[in-house]
């Protein structure tokens, strides 16, 4: 088991190492003109150059590289271009949001997800499936940012109108500041977060448990004369959430990164955000640790799916 | 080249005589070994355990007999029979096919030599590709082989169904319109389109319901008379291989314990292994099946990773003695038999002797380690079905 | 880009297992395809979603139908008769179906033509991921070795990258444009095709009657094309139905980023990023685009599901 873990971390490590250079490589392979917008219009060419110089600019790619891949193992992600504010601060700012988004529509979704999947496949075929299969379908189609919008255009919109004022339009506030308007301000973006996801997941549990209902030793334990509900429990669901479980890990880790469209939509300062404000200003350091920060989760959460699948079915370890 | 040249269209055939005893084998399996390695989940080092499948065979075929292969399950008849066929490489040995070593040829240079070789498989529902049509998969040799036009490849391929007893009106049936039976037959008309001299038949009607299994053997047999082909007949089921072969090969943990015309190794046992094989045959007489020796073999066949010591099969052994765990006996004629009869025995059994008598010798004998034949748990083994 | 993972079942073992047909039934045989497709045809609701998706082809091919039958073209901004007189977009009329956006364009036509935008990037950068994905599944499962090892970690990296934040990246470098969109999802969207086609083949590689194409001689393109590939088919066309509302989405998304096509092009995301700061007063500039959108996934969606369920039997077994 040790031995799979630092297999996999090592390939993880080649896999960061790998996309760092290409990130690296496509943001200078363009000319930049961060040094002139920073000077500002009317400043003179020695000027642009002195800025080039002081943020390292003007060295070749390689040399800019390597320097940067020693400044990070250090734990020095670079200043962003135009306050020189360090990068780790600003993204360790942002995390806290992503975090909160991401984890909090997580449970949501599994919760949901599993329990109607887990209904419509007990009671396949009958109007509450049908129903149930109708909305994951209906909301699986549904892009992010559209049903972000819609709820926003119902539940603040519509409601404020109405004279309710429960849901702000938008901004993050931070837990210190209270768990009220914490929550306040997330849950409609877990809402446009979760939805989709609990959709997927209903339609994933649902094959899930259909397949192992339909295995023999589920009939075994019927035929025991265990009560239906422990036979699904105990004995279906163990096994039908092994995929379920495998798909959670990855979309946690991918949602780090790809939480940018419901981060726009209500304006909460997540990576997401922060990146696509940072790529509108060019400011490459802040991307670049960003797009890491991102695999890194992606990688992570792969090797910790492989190992827990690794755990649930000894066939794996043996390979 | 006209075409009625060619080997593998119809109107060519004439029936091969089979050779007799002086004449060159069609087929000398030299010493073949065939392992393969067991993966095992090390970072970088290469693993070190292999599964002997096949050890050190030597076998020969002639032109026109069929040789049956019998064993349990996990025996090695099977990886033998793709060495044979060159679907796989072999580990070490030689296999000479009519005269031309084809050992270590490469897939480009076997390829002409396909046509002489085929195999017909176990499988009715894994060997036949079920998007493909009938007469596509009929057809295949003949458009890896070079037959190029449509029609003349439709005419052929319809001949080959009408051979095999298939309407050869559905040509453009898939497999999953066939029955069992009637794949097999497809399988087989496959494996005849180029008339092949020598057919492996990997357990082709083991799969089969028990009254089907009649009609397909019938065929092979019907098409071996007519093309005078040459048939390795690989089985577990003794009575099948009995009624089938001319000669019959036992194999045991990639081995073969004893190899002898049909009716020699049936009067003339040598081999225990053989014996108890036989014994458990059934047999119509109730009064005879009571009357014989019922040998039960006790155990499971060992893991072919690591088989014991000198004679493979002494730990399960009725006559094992001290000296079967440490020599590795050879195939070679026992007491005063002709050369046509070899058994690989240190103590092989003499005519008449009745093994049920026999109590092994050695230690690690697994019967030793059995419940005793009176006893509850025995009984229990006993009454379990499956091999003993 | 993945899709929900249960949507290949069986697929490959599905036509195995069939009674013997009595002798003086049809000479043709049913191929698996023509049995599917009499089951799909069975199925009203993949039907009626297969109905709703050729009339939004349609709607895209003739979007200038659109314009003819309005007298708007799409691009045009209608400041006087388009605009309330403080300059707010106008709600749905006898001029305007559909209402018109904040500079005064008629939305119904410029819906009507992002359907344009929709399609020809679902389709074609489908076309390509699936093109692409399975060329390099066959090669992978099939060779095996350090072909097998090399792309299998290619698409393993690939599958490792925060697809959102880099193909902003990428856009925002190279500027919106329709190739570059295209590309992108393409580029990232092979790869889960690529590494299902591989799981197939490797699946296949080991069936019996692989090796008796060996043992007739076959060669190893032949083996690829002419067993392999007819069997992988199934589940290729199956993913590629679902995945063309998943890409159709994605556009939509990066539009509505700001990393779509360049203004003026009408675009669906695009249309709902600039309602973004409209839709308190103008409801009718996010539901519009929104339903568009909504609909065409949701019949796509629908009709892939029936496509899936059509060629994959064993997922009704249990329910009879």
């Amino acid at each position: 088991m040790l031995r799979f873990l630092v297999r996999r971390t090592g390939q993880g490590a080649l896999v960061l190492w790998l996309i760092s250079m290409v990130v690296f490589a496509l943001f200078f392979v363009v000319p930049n003109n961060v040094a002139r917008t920073l000077a500002g219009r009317q400043a003179t060419q020695q000027t642009v150059d002195l800025i080039q110089r002081r943020l390292g600019l003007d060295l070749p790619l390689w040399q800019q590289y390597v320097g940067f891949v020693g400044r990070a193992l250090r734990g020095d992600l670079g200043y962003d271009y135009y306050h020189q504010v360090p990068v780790t601060t600003i993204i360790g700012q942002a995390l806290p949001v992503t975090l909160s988004l991401v984890i909090g529509a997580a449970i949501l979704w599994l919760v949901l997800g599993i329990f109607n999947g887990v209904v419509s496949a007990v009671r396949a075929r009958s109007f509450l499936d049908r129903s149930l299969t109708a909305f994951a379908l209906f909301f699986y189609s549904m892009p992010s940012f559209l049903l972000g919008l819609l709820l926003l255009y119902f539940f603040y919109f519509q409601l404020t109108l109405a004279g309710i004022r429960i849901f702000p339009p938008g901004g993050y506030v931070p837990l210190s500041q209270g768990v009220g308007p914490w929550l306040n301000h997330l849950i409609l973006p877990w809402l446009t977060l979760a939805l989709v996801s609990a959709a997927i997941y209903t339609r994933l549990t649902r094959g899930s448990m259909l397949d192992v209902l339909g295995e023999d030793y589920i009939r075994t334990a019927r035929s025991k004369g265990i009560s239906e509900r422990r036979v699904i429990t105990r004995h279906g669901l163990r096994s039908a959430l092994t995929p379920v479980v495998t798909q959670f890990g990855i979309d946690l880790g991918t949602l780090i990164g790809g939480a940018v469209v419901t981060e726009t939509v209500f304006s909460l300062p997540g990576i997401g955000k922060t990146t696509l404000d940072a790529l509108n200003q060019q400011n490459q350091p802040v991307i670049i640790a960003a797009v890491l920060l991102a695999s890194a989760a992606i990688v992570v959460a792969n090797i910790a799916v492989d190992a827990i699948y690794a755990v649930l079915d000894p066939r794996v370890r043996l390979h | 080249m006209s075409k009625s040249d060619e080997p593998g269209t119809p109107g060519s055939v004439t029936p091969t005589p089979s050779d007799g005893p002086g004449a060159d084998p069609l087929l000398r399996v030299e010493h073949v070994s065939k392992a393969f390695p067991v993966s095992s989940a090390k970072l970088f080092r290469r693993s070190h355990e292999f599964v002997h499948a096949v050890d050190d065979v030597s076998l020969e075929v002639h032109s026109g007999e069929t040789l049956g292969l019998v064993g349990e399950t996990g025996c090695g008849k099977s990886t033998l029979a793709r060495c044979i066929a060159r679907l796989y490489d072999l580990t070490s040995g030689s296999v000479t096919f009519d005269g031309k070593d084809i050992s270590t040829l490469t897939r480009r240079e076997m390829r002409p030599l396909r046509r002489e070789i085929q195999m017909i498989f176990q499988d009715p529902y894994g060997s036949l590709n079920p998007r493909r049509r009938v007469g596509s998969i009929i057809g295949d040799p003949f458009v890896i082989h070079g037959i190029d036009s449509r029609s003349e490849r439709k005419k052929l391929v319809q001949d080959l169904m009408e051979l095999v007893g298939l309407n050869p009106e559905h040509y453009n049936r898939f497999p999953a319109d066939f029955s069992g039976g009637q794949r097999q037959r497809i399988g087989t008309a496959r494996a005849l389109a180029l008339r092949p001299r020598l057919v492996v038949c990997d357990e082709p009607v083991s799969a089969l319901d028990v009254s089907v299994q009649a009609q397909v053997i019938n065929l092979l047999k019907d098409l071996q008379e007519e093309f005078g082909l040459t048939y390795i007949f690989i089985s577990h089921d003794l009575s099948v291989i009995r009624h089938v072969s001319d000669r019959i090969a036992v194999m045991y943990l990639g081995r073969i314990v004893e190899v002898a015309p049909t009716a020699e190794l049936f009067g003339n046992t040598r081999h225990p292994y053989t014996r108890a094989l036989l014994s458990a045959l059934p047999v119509a007489d109730p009064d005879e099946a009571d009357r014989r020796e019922s040998i039960v073999l006790v155990g499971d066949i060992p893991s072919p990773t690591n088989p014991p010591s000198g004679c493979r099969f002494h730990t399960r052994c009725p006559k094992a003695r001290p000296d079967c765990a440490v020599t590795d006996p050879m195939l070679e004629p026992a007491y005063d038999d002709g050369s046509d009869h070899l058994t690989a025995c240190l103590h092989p059994l003499a005519a008449g002797e009745d093994m049920t008598l026999d109590r092994p010798q050695i230690e690690d004998s697994e019967i030793l380690a059995a419940p005793a034949p009176g006893s509850e748990l025995a009984k229990e083994i006993r009454d379990e079905p499956g091999p003993h | 880009m993945s899709l929900d993972p249960t949507s290949l079942g069986g697929l490959v073992e599905a036509e195995e297992i069939g009674p013997a047909t009595p002798e003086g039934e049809a000479i043709e045989g049913r191929s698996p395809w023509l049995l599917g497709w009499q089951r799909l045809r069975r199925d009203r609701v993949a039907m009626v979603s297969l109905v709703i998706v050729v009339l939004i082809i349609l709607m895209a091919i003739f979007a200038p139908l659109a314009t003819w039958l309005t007298g708007h073209p799409p691009n045009e901004q209608y400041r006087q008769i388009g605009l309330t007189p403080d300059g707010q977009p106008k709600g749905p009329s006898s001029e305007f179906w559909f209402g018109t956006d904040d500079l005064g364009r008629d939305i119904f036509v410029r819906i009507a033509y992002g359907a344009r935008v929709s399609l020809l990037v679902g389709v074609v950068a489908t076309g390509i991921a699936v093109a692409i994905g399975v060329v390099v599944g066959l090669a992978a499962g099939f060779f095996g070795g350090l072909v097998d090892t090399v792309l299998a970690r290619l698409v393993d990296v690939i599958l490792c990258v925060p697809f959102l934040l880099v193909a902003i990246a990428l856009v925002s470098i190279t500027g919106p444009s329709l190739s570059i969109t295209i590309f992108v999802i393409g580029f990232f969207s092979w790869a889960s095709v690529a590494r299902i086609v591989r799981g197939q083949v490797l699946s296949l590689r080991e069936r019996e009657f692989v090796e008796a194409a060996r043992s007739l001689g076959a060669s190893d393109p032949r083996i690829m094309f002419v067993d392999i590939l007819p069997n992988v088919l199934a589940p290729v066309i199956v993913y590629t139905t679902l995945l063309i509302p998943v890409v159709i989405v994605v556009e939509a998304t990066l539009a509505f980023l700001g990393l779509g096509l360049p203004p003026p092009t009408a675009d669906w995301g695009g249309m709902l990023s600039d309602a973004q700061n409209f839709y308190t007063t103008a409801w009718w500039y996010l539901l519009c685009p929104g339903a568009a959108l909504l609909i065409t996934t949701l019949a796509f969606n629908l009709f892939g599901d029936g496509v899936r369920d059509a060629f994959d039997p064993r997922s009704d077994q249990l329910l009879k």
